[in-house]
């Protein structure tokens, strides 16, 4: 028995195999990451392997650790968390804002008017897209496809370039703000919107018939890491890693937050076209498809939107919420992102705990890992599509 | 037997679609920007590197306590009455003498949160994002335009001034003594308070209209523009 | 060429040496050009532009920039790695493709030696490969590279047959394991009055044959969709992983020497080798060596092509595409190809 005791737990190996002609054979134990190029970041798996076939995969976490919750409560203003919200999901920093604002306004009982709705869902929903685009993208890279990774990162850039006409910023936006926005949305938003909602549509086809119904991808990815709907829900997994197992769980639908009962469009889930219900490549269709839907959002909320409003009009003077404590999740790219915030009645906030759903999701990856080789450990890891500054925080 | 057949005519119809996408692109125009050589134009609200004009700072220090990193770090001395600091452009009051305005932009999140307190909107977001260093301390850009001797000056006057003040007071207290000792025998009397003329705060407190409140940032943001203008003037002139 | 040589040369070794260096020459040029190429044309197929700066023109010296820096770096051996092994592996991986070139006809008056058996030549001793990667695996201490290095032995040793198998087809047509014999009888015009004297239109079993000879030797050479011995995503570098310098730029070269050699041995095979595609127009010693190039490296675009088009397999998978697929094929596709030189 040979004990390899690191950090974590400890993992003990089979005995040697005796494999008959005088060798043996015994189980390696291989550090995938923190350095490596598929892990998204700073996970590190543990893997132990019999030849190629993985037999347990441990993930470590906290490489990327930054006290989020710990910093917020030095803030002595609660707009003053949001440019830290923003870094958790470094690549959905509006859906990020979008859960937090919510949260304190149903602490303060604020109300903000139809104007900032209608941009706080057009961002939310283009945010939605460019954030799966990056999934698809790494997760094709990760299969070896490193041209669509690109051919997604082209179309992002263009929703970024919208962001960064509204805020200033590309990446974090810091954007929409307890109450309202930071500011209201340039006079050519609109015609931007259109625009790239009309030249993104080819875009989708043109991903599908690369990638994802190329039949290597097809065989890399379908009836691999197979994820049962009970285990998913067992696990508490969210957003489209869930919906890929045939669950057809939105909190968009399911929670009714902001306005989006006004809207019509389908809740994507997978159905096991390729293989079996929940395995990558369903969790990879369904990213596809609620782009999509997305699409379709955006186009029925740049319809309705209306021109008139001042979008700073209910951003309080001093932000002193009563005291309290709230509950308030929303559907981020990755799935349910809740925050629970306590008030002691002061500017202070006296806690912000974050339910981070890539660390949620994350939880899953030793269930469905067992059996798959390193190469689909690497599919799995990028259908889960964990962003490791959200699960380390 | 059918499955292998159709596999292999879905495989190779599939690469053959994926080869005509990527042969396609190969003539697409590309998306490149070859930055030095070329730049893109960025728009309006762009946030980048952090500029104060400190002539219109009036040292409120609403933007240091608005940054959630802590990367501004603002000393102010009090000004004395026979100084005339002057008016900002936005016609607000100078009381304070800013003898530091350092922002470390090594530390800047670039969240603009500090930006929008300003009642003067003297600190702003300007379109320069190339000053990396290769010493961490140069990326403290300082601001304030007082030179050590001034600030010595300064403090000085305030010192000096606090001094006259509190001999003031002592002789007053000292007179009042005198007076109570003299007007113990005669009877009783109250000394007169010096009335304290500090006003309360910049912020305007009012309830407010939208509309004032929507006048108030076109305002502003006009006056953002302008600046914005002026500054792009003086740098083509500079060039 | 050696008789040329020796009329301004002293004879003996010196000529030999020129002689024999003249492929290395080729290699050293053409992989300078080709990853250059594969750089631009990754490049334009992702709608960026590649490399523009270095060298003024398109970044045309960007691989010599690239050799020069890989030159300078610090060669690093791994405290625990076998040092010697660790350092060999690159040489013998390139020896071993450089000495295949010695078979390939590159003009009608140019071939490294006249051996009877060059094919079956190239084929052996473009195993030393495996060889060299196994070392490097092994020698790097590392796990990844132990993966990457026995994902290789299994990949080269299978995809070795449907390769065999598919030059044998080739071989049943000319009779003979002579490269430059194969070149001459591709010579002229024959079928239809315009389609040239190529194995590739000799049947349509050939085609079956090129195409299944094109598939092993993307694996052979390790190329995308069947990188997997040097996959990034998955095993970091493979058997790379632990080589940095120009050591690895040894591993570099041979990976795209590789590429051409097999190229070249498709061209040879399949498209005629230096023959002229328009008969005896542009025909010639020299135009015979342009055109051997230009069939090797349109071979060599076509990888480059699908490198960046397809995602990659799986082992499992890709030993099933050998063994259960491109086996039996080939080996049907022989026995047809035997049937259709009794009838015709």
């Amino acid at each position: 028995m040979t004990n390899v005791k690191e950090k974590g737990p400890e993992v003990t190996l089979s005995p040697p195999v005796d494999a008959g002609n005088g060798l043996k054979t015994q189980e390696m134990v291989i550090n995938m990451g923190p350095q490596h190029p598929s892990t998204h970041g700073v996970l590190r798996m543990e893997l132990t392997l019999n030849g190629e076939i993985v037999t347990r995969a441990i993930p470590h976490i906290g490489y990327l650790h930054r006290c989020f919750e710990k910093h917020s409560e030095a803030m002595n203003d609660y707009n003053k968390v949001v440019p830290y919200v923003d870094r958790m999901d470094y690549v959905a920093a509006m859906n990020n804002e979008l859960g937090y604002a919510i949260a304190m306004e149903r602490l303060m009982d604020i109300q903000v008017n139809d104007r900032v709705e209608y941009i706080r869902v057009l961002m939310a929903e283009l945010q939605r897209i460019a954030s799966h685009l990056l999934a698809l993208g790494t997760f094709g890279l990760d299969i070896g496809a490193f041209t669509p990774f690109l051919y997604c990162f082209i179309e992002r850039e263009k929703i970024l370039d919208i962001f960064e006409k509204a805020s200033g910023a590309r990446l974090l936006y810091n954007y929409i703000w307890i109450g309202g926005l930071m500011n209201d949305v340039p006079a050519d938003f609109k015609t931007d919107t259109a625009a790239f909602v009309k030249s993104f549509r080819p875009k989708i086809k043109e991903l599908n018939d690369l990638l994802s119904h190329n039949k290597i991808f097809i065989d890399r990815t379908a009836n691999v890491g197979v994820l049962p709907d009970k285990v998913a829900i067992n696990y508490g997994v969210s957003g489209p890693s869930l919906r890929g197992s045939g669950v057809a769980w939105d909190l968009r639908k399911d929670d009714h937050y902001s306005i989006y009962d006004r809207f019509e469009y389908d809740v994507i889930v997978g159905k096991g076209e390729m293989g079996t219900v929940g395995d990558c490549w369903d969790r990879y269709i369904v990213r596809v498809w609620e782009m999509e839907e997305s699409l379709k959002i955006i186009e029925q909320a740049l319809d309705q939107m209306p021109d008139e409003g001042d979008v700073q009009e209910a951003i309080p003077k001093k932000i002193r919420p009563p005291a309290g404590e709230i509950y308030c999740r929303t559907e981020t790219p990755r799935g349910e992102l809740g925050y629970y915030i306590i008030s002691d009645k002061s500017t202070t906030p006296f806690r912000v705990k974050a339910r981070a759903p890539s660390f949620v999701n994350l939880s899953v990856l030793p269930a469905i890992s067992v059996g798959a080789m390193v190469a689909d450990m690497v599919a799995i890891i990028g259908s889960i599509d964990i962003v490791l500054g959200e699960v380390d925080r | 037997m059918v499955k292998a057949l159709s596999d292999t005519y879905l495989t190779f119809k599939t690469i053959f679609t994926g080869m005509g996408i990527t042969f396609r692109h190969l003539f697409t125009k590309s998306v490149t920007v070859q930055y030095p050589l070329q730049r893109d134009v960025l728009p309006e609200r762009v946030r980048l590197k952090l500029h104060v004009n400190i002539d219109d700072c009036i040292g409120c220090r609403l933007c240091e306590r608005a940054c959630p990193v802590e990367c501004i770090d603002i000393g102010t001395i009090k000004s004395t009455d026979d100084d005339d600091l002057g008016e900002t452009s936005t016609g607000h009051k100078k009381k304070l003498w800013v003898d530091k305005f350092d922002i470390d932009m090594a530390k800047c999140c670039y969240c603009e949160l500090c930006v929008h307190p300003c009642p003067t909107d003297c600190i702003t977001m300007v379109e320069e994002y190339e000053y990396s260093t290769y010493d961490r301390n140069d990326l403290i850009f300082p601001f304030s335009d007082m030179t050590p001797e001034q600030i010595e000056e300064a403090n000085r006057k305030l010192e000096e001034e606090a001094e006259a003040k509190r001999r003031k007071k002592e002789e007053a207290m000292l007179a009042k003594k005198k007076k109570a000792e003299a007007q113990a025998a005669g009877g009783e009397a109250e000394g007169d308070k010096p009335k304290d003329a500090a006003s309360g705060g910049s912020a305007e407190t009012s309830g407010g209209g939208d509309k004032e409140k929507a006048a108030r940032r076109a305002e502003r943001e006009a006056r953002r523009a302008a600046r914005r203008a002026e500054r792009e003037a003086k740098k083509k002139s500079e060039e | 060429m050696q008789q040329f040589l020796e009329s301004f040369l002293p004879a003996g070794p010196v000529v030999v040496f020129v002689f024999s260096i003249i492929p290395l020459m080729i290699i050293l040029i053409y992989a300078l050009f080709a990853i250059w190429l594969e750089r631009k044309v990754a490049g334009h197929i992702q709608d960026r532009l590649g490399p523009m700066q270095t060298g003024g023109w398109h970044g045309w010296a960007q691989t010599i920039a690239d050799l020069l820096k890989m030159i300078q770096k610090e060669d690093i051996v791994p405290a625990k790695a076998d040092r010697f092994l660790f350092k060999m592996a690159p040489f013998i991986a390139f020896a071993a493709s450089y000495a295949a070139f010695v078979a390939i006809p590159f003009s009608s008056g140019y071939i490294g030696s006249m051996i009877d058996v060059g094919v079956f030549y190239i084929v052996a001793i473009t195993s030393l490969l495996s060889v060299s990667i196994i070392m490097a695996g092994w020698a790097s201490n590392n796990k990844w590279s132990l993966l990457g290095a026995m994902r290789t032995a299994a990949q080269t040793v299978s995809y070795e047959v449907p390769t065999v198998v598919t030059i044998l087809s080739v071989i049943i047509v000319t009779g003979t394991l002579n490269l430059m014999e194969v070149t001459e009888m591709q010579t002229g015009n024959a079928f239809l009055g315009f389609l040239p004297n190529w194995f590739i239109f000799h049947s349509p079993f050939m085609m079956i044959a090129f195409v299944l000879f094109f598939i092993a030797s993307l694996a052979e050479s390790h190329r995308v969709p069947f990188d997997l011995p040097e996959s990034e995503s998955e095993l970091v570098g493979g058997y790379q992983t632990e080589y940095s310098g120009m050591r690895w730029g040894l591993f570099m070269l041979t990976e795209y020497a590789d590429m051409l050699l097999l190229s070249l041995v498709g061209a040879t095979l399949f498209f005629g080798g230096w023959n002229s595609p328009f008969g005896s127009f542009m025909d010639g010693p020299v135009w015979g060596a342009f055109w051997m190039l230009l069939k090797g490296m349109v071979l060599v675009f076509v990888m480059m092509w699908l490198r960046w088009t397809l995602p990659r397999l799986r082992v499992d998978q890709l030993m099933n595409l050998c063994w259960k697929y491109l086996i039996p094929l080939s080996f049907v596709n022989l026995v047809l190809i035997a049937l259709w030189e009794m009838i015709f």
